[in-house]
């Protein structure tokens, strides 16, 4: 089981890089914030992404199939996946009748999810990761701790040493301008000699049977101009109705992403470029089984990271901490929607501050889904004791004379122990807090004496 | 003055750690309603609201707080609490525990103290005697910004405005100060024993906020909060009082005898 | 079964067609000063707009601003027939017509027409796009009004140069395509 507040402390042990990384996202929420006072309709927009998402995911079979039919007269060809596994044996199988082995793919946070790197590694493909940030983990042999800034985690005087490592850069050169620069070269090299291009995925476009990828750095653009061959890989919940929604989440993402207004490249692949094929696939992989219950709001997600920008625990924990490929608020929701025993701590990850609810484009109630996902995640066997706890505590709340009375007593005791008693160890409130002496004299006392 | 509501019965709810630990805060919500010239009742078979049960997934538990919860107040006209946190349990957490109906009938009378003063009394009404001349750094509790929405949360593309400052700005010589975030500050109940390091960087963070303003005060209308970082500035031996918005309404501003 | 199958038939109660389509809020009026607009976005995104008053000045403005490109390719011509074209190749500057232009975030609507291969596109150092005054719109919304996608197999809004921030949140202008980009309204 994923142990968040063990992760959550061990990344609290250098107190200096945390207030660093919290600052940093904050930073982001900032620019965020800056975005959106532009625009007077905002909190309209985002009503309305919440209303036509709720409404794709209403007819998703049907908006799923228009797509696949309008694709394919698009002379795309589409695939399905229902797991991991499958997503893997589908790029794989493309890959290796296309003869490729050299495959340079943009930033997917799906095939992330379904592992298919190291699968397609195994099958002696080299992949390389083309987004920045994911190129420095990739090349760390780390994990993204973030779904839009992969390599916030890092420093980078870190990067100067990864760098230097792999690509033979110098070790001290740790301007972030000269670390892209020599990214740039060494990545063009991989863009040239690539055979295939694998890519995510931002928006299907059902009615005009097209995909949609937003990028800052032209990576999707570039990966997928020159070799013949580009899969696309997709969950199902990505599908729009048409580009007239477009027009919409466009004008959301980037703003809530990054405080841009759009990003760079926001690129509609509607057709294979001339002489090349272009596959789509689209991957279930859990997703269907969200549907229908509370926890299909979470589908509505389109990835901008907001909520883990202004999540003040993300912040101070960071990604890795929460050990999921999407972590911070939906992550956690989602993660514990599939997986109730393996990340029970993570719903508990959180202070129900609900910044997130407020942030997320889509309007997902995040915090209202953490706090459900609670009911679950308070059985595993882990929290038996916590669980005990809170039901003596049930038990002695439910008499507030008798409450009043041990208060009372802790109140008049307190001064007379000595410190190490009090600060024992499991007391879990004297870790961090000194503790707070009760009244002498209870309000209600008070109110009695008041009526005499 | 007009005051259509003057003379209802108000019942007053008191969190249980008011109740033992800042019987100040509950004194004052209890004369300030008082003044204003409503009938206010504290019942004394009250209990927890059931939010430390609810918001660790223990429904069953929670329940039955919230069922003792409703048939406890809601024969009052209203029901008043110095605590955002507690009625936003009650009023967003109950749906499913209690009687549709019953929880119907009650939600509308629940306020939060400022959200009352506000909403029923109305500012041009208040009658505030007690000038408090100091600067006071004001925390937004999370459950009062964002679930009561008591003001506009930093999040939002929303006209600005704050039920808790307008309140507060009522108070003869007061300098109300804003930090730079309104961010949460790490208490969340089990939250602060079960992720102790995380919620302790968050309360002093925002401990620092407020004093990088140059408070040496500050308030706010959840006293879980402030006495989740009244605990971390003791331990740091941090110079900085808490004081909740019912104490300096009502002129208790003075250390308690707590 | 296929997994498609699979799929579907767990999505077999939403498969009806909608009866009717979700609604778009208005965008609320900013429908004067798209052009300052337009550069003041655009600007924000590294890019940089150049307000042309006479057609005629296009060419010599397109010469001034790029001085040292000596390796162009100019899309608005045709390629010469039968010549083969090195699609891996990198480009000083790369002229482009644009179709649309969004003054709410600087973005400019290009569609490819294959006449040139689309690595092009991210294979130039410098980009110049060429936008009638007439066709910026004020947002997203009317621009996927506006625009046609029905005969397009590749299309894209380009705002300002390729760009990344991903080390330490350093903005770096330049990250795999066009490293400067520049506006002609005409």
């Amino acid at each position: 089981m994923v142990d968040h507040a063990r992760n959550a402390a061990a990344f609290l042990q250098n107190p200096e890089r945390a207030r660093w990384h919290d600052r940093a996202l904050w930073h982001v929420r900032q620019k965020r914030d800056l975005a959106v006072k532009a625009v007077p309709e905002w909190e309209a927009l985002r009503r309305a992404a919440e209303e036509i998402k709720g409404h794709t995911l209403q007819h998703l079979g049907y908006y799923l199939e228009r797509f696949e039919a309008r694709a394919q007269d698009n002379s795309i060809e589409v695939f399905w996946a229902e797991d991991a596994k499958e997503l893997q044996q589908i790029v794989g199988k493309l890959l290796q009748e296309h003869g490729a082995s050299k495959v340079v793919k943009s930033k997917s946070m799906l095939t992330e999810e379904c592992g298919l790197n190291p699968y397609l590694e195994s099958l002696g493909i080299e992949v390389t990761d083309t987004d920045l940030g994911e190129r420095i983990v990739q090349l760390a042999e780390d994990r993204p701790s973030h779904i839009v800034l992969p390599a916030i985690h890092l420093k980078k005087e870190q990067v100067a040493e990864i760098f230097a490592r792999k690509l033979g850069t110098d070790p001290n050169e740790s301007d972030p301008f000269r670390l892209t620069r020599a990214a740039r070269k060494h990545l063009r090299q991989k863009f040239l000699e690539a055979e295939a291009a694998v890519t995510g995925v931002n928006f299907a476009l059902a009615e005009e049977g097209g995909i949609v990828i937003c990028t800052n750095e032209g990576n999707a653009d570039l990966g997928a101009a020159l070799p013949d061959l580009h899969i696309a890989c997709m969950g199902l919940e990505k599908v729009i109705p048409s580009a007239r929604e477009l027009g919409l989440f466009t004008r959301v993402l980037a703003r809530s992403a990054t405080g841009q207004a759009i990003t760079a490249y926001t690129s509609h692949f509607l057709r294979p470029k001339p002489g090349g094929r272009l596959c789509v696939v689209i991957v279930d992989n859990g997703r269907s089984h969200l549907l229908a219950g509370r926890q299909e709001k979470l589908l509505s997600c389109i990835r901008c990271g907001a909520c883990m920008n202004t999540c003040p625990v993300y912040r101070r924990s960071g990604g890795h901490s929460y050990e999921t490929v999407v972590p911070g608020p939906i992550g956690s929701a989602l993660a514990a929607a599939n997986d109730s025993d393996k990340y029970a701590s993570l719903p508990f990850a959180c202070t129900l501050c609900s910044s997130c609810d407020l942030v997320c484009p889509a309007r997902i109630d995040l915090h209202r889904q953490l706090y459900q996902e609670r009911e679950r995640c308070i059985r595993v066997p882990k929290y038996r004791g916590k669980r005990r706890g809170l039901k003596a505590a049930a038990l002695f709340l439910r008499y507030p004379g008798l409450r009043r009375t041990a208060m009372g007593i802790l109140g008049s005791l307190m001064p007379k122990l000595p410190r190490s008693w009090i600060y024992y160890r499991f007391n879990l409130w004297g870790r961090e807090h000194e503790m707070l002496r009760p009244a002498r004299r209870s309000f209600s006392r008070l109110y009695k004496e008041r009526k005499q | 003055m007009h005051r259509p509501e003057r003379g209802k019965r108000v019942g007053l709810f008191i969190p249980c750690y008011i109740d033992d630990f800042y019987p100040n805060v509950a004194l004052s919500t209890l004369e300030l309603l008082e003044a204003h010239g409503f009938d206010v009742e504290y019942p004394e078979r009250q209990r927890c609201c059931g939010q430390p049960f609810l918001n660790n997934g223990m429904h069953r538990e929670g329940a039955d707080f919230a069922r003792h919860f409703v048939e406890t107040f809601e024969s009052y006209d209203y029901v008043v609490a110095p605590a955002g946190s507690c009625i936003a349990t009650a009023r967003y957490r109950y749906e499913g525990l209690v009687e549709a109906d019953r929880l119907a009938a009650l939600t509308p009378k629940l306020f939060e103290l400022c959200e009352f003063l506000h909403d029923v009394v109305g500012v041009e009404n208040l009658q505030l005697k007690h000038p408090f001349p100091q600067r006071v750094g004001l925390h937004n509790s999370c459950h009062a910004l964002r679930e009561l929405k008591l003001g506009t949360p930093s999040e939002l593309n929303l006209p600005h405005f704050s039920k808790i400052k307008a309140i507060l700005s009522r108070v003869e010589g007061i300098t109300i100060v804003d930090p730079a975030r309104d961010e949460c500050c790490g208490f969340g109940g089990t939250f602060s024993l079960q992720e102790s390091a995380v919620s302790a960087m968050m309360g002093r963070d925002r401990i620092a906020d407020h004093r990088q303003q140059g408070v040496e005060i500050m308030t706010g209308v959840d006293r879980s909060c402030l006495m989740h970082m009244e605990g971390l500035a003791r331990r740091d031996g941090t110079p900085i009082r808490f004081l909740h918005v019912a104490e300096i309404l009502a002129g208790r501003t003075e250390e308690s005898d707590g | 079964m296929s997994a498609r199958e699979k799929i579907l038939q767990r999505l077999s109660d939403r498969s009806r067609p909608p009866a009717v389509k979700p609604s778009l809020p208005d965008p609320l009026g900013r429908s004067d000063d798209l052009i300052p607009s337009f550069a003041e976005a655009l600007k924000a995104a590294g890019g940089v707009s150049n307000l042309l008053n006479d057609p005629m000045e296009l060419e010599s403005a397109l010469a001034r601003s790029f001085p040292e490109a000596t390796v162009v390719l100019d899309t608005r011509q045709a390629p010469t027939t039968g010549t083969e074209f090195d699609s891996r190749r990198s480009w000083d500057l790369v002229i482009l017509e644009g179709k649309l232009g969004v003054a709410e975030n600087g973005a400019v609507w290009v569609e490819w027409n294959e006449h040139y291969p689309r690595s092009v596109l991210t294979l130039a150092e410098h980009l110049a796009l060429i936008l009638p005054k007439e066709a910026l719109v004020a947002t997203m919304q009317e621009a996927y009004e506006v625009l046609d996608l029905s005969s397009v197999a590749y299309g894209l809004f380009l705002a300002g140069p390729s760009k990344t921030a991903d080390i330490e949140q350093a903005l770096v202008i330049g990250a795999h395509g066009a490293v400067t980009l520049k506006v002609f309204l005409v």
